[in-house]
């Protein structure tokens, strides 16, 4: 199975949107001086960069990338 | 550098616009697991977006105004009624369906005593969904059935 290149594009406009907001979640949790905010946004950037994640996967194992890989 | 409260402003901003491009995204998926895939971190966006509206409204940043009660009220009982009248034109139109169906059925030709072909000439056009069904299972001794 191959992606579409409607689903192409939304992977790359996700994956973009995703990216922005675990640098800016970061710099916000960097910035705020209240202790629970601090915890909100790095929480946030958790969950983007897992949803990052879970896209590439996706992509991965629906069209396979041989020399694919990820690092962090 | 953004205050605290910018910075939670931008922060919802960003989640609505991620939201709205998953939202997109699942819509014209093709791949059922990219699509199911879209729709999991959709449902966690929007989470997150709760957060974070919800540490601005506990600190007064976002006071969405409630509605009048009166307004509410009369919106509930205009679309109860509206459900209702949908439901009984439905119901109507099924039954004027249904009663079209009955009288092709009984063909009134049985009724006002009009001779009807078929039986006794053996080549009549057939009058009913049944003669039909019977012609189509009629096989002449030429091609019996074996």
């Amino acid at each position: 199975m191959q992606l579409t290149e409607m689903e192409l594009f939304h992977v790359e406009e996700q994956l973009r949107s995703e990216a922005l907001a675990i640098a800016k979640s970061l710099a916000f949790a960097s910035q705020s001086t209240d202790p629970r905010l601090q915890q909100v946004y790095s929480r946030a950037a958790e969950r983007h960069r897992t949803h990052y994640e879970t896209i590439l996967k996706n992509v991965q194992s629906i069209a396979p990338q041989g020399q694919f890989q990820t690092q962090y | 550098m953004l205050d605290e409260r910018e910075r939670l402003q931008d922060s919802l901003v960003t989640q609505k616009h991620i939201a709205h491009g998953y939202n997109c995204a699942a819509g014209e998926a093709a791949n059922p697991q990219l699509m199911d895939a879209f729709m999991n971190i959709l449902r966690d966006e929007h989470q997150i977006q709760y957060e974070i509206f919800n540490e601005m409204r506990v600190r007064g940043w976002y006071q969405p105004k409630e509605a009048n009660m009166n307004d509410i009220r009369q919106s509930f009982s205009k679309w109860s009624q509206e459900l209702q009248q949908v439901h009984s034109n439905t119901m109507r139109a099924g039954a004027k369906q249904v009663g079209a169906q009955q009288t092709g059925i009984q063909s009134p030709g049985y009724q006002t005593g009009i001779p009807q072909y078929g039986f006794q000439t053996g080549v009549g056009m057939p009058q009913q969904p049944g003669d039909i069904q019977q012609q189509n299972m009629y096989r002449s001794p030429q091609n019996p059935v074996i």
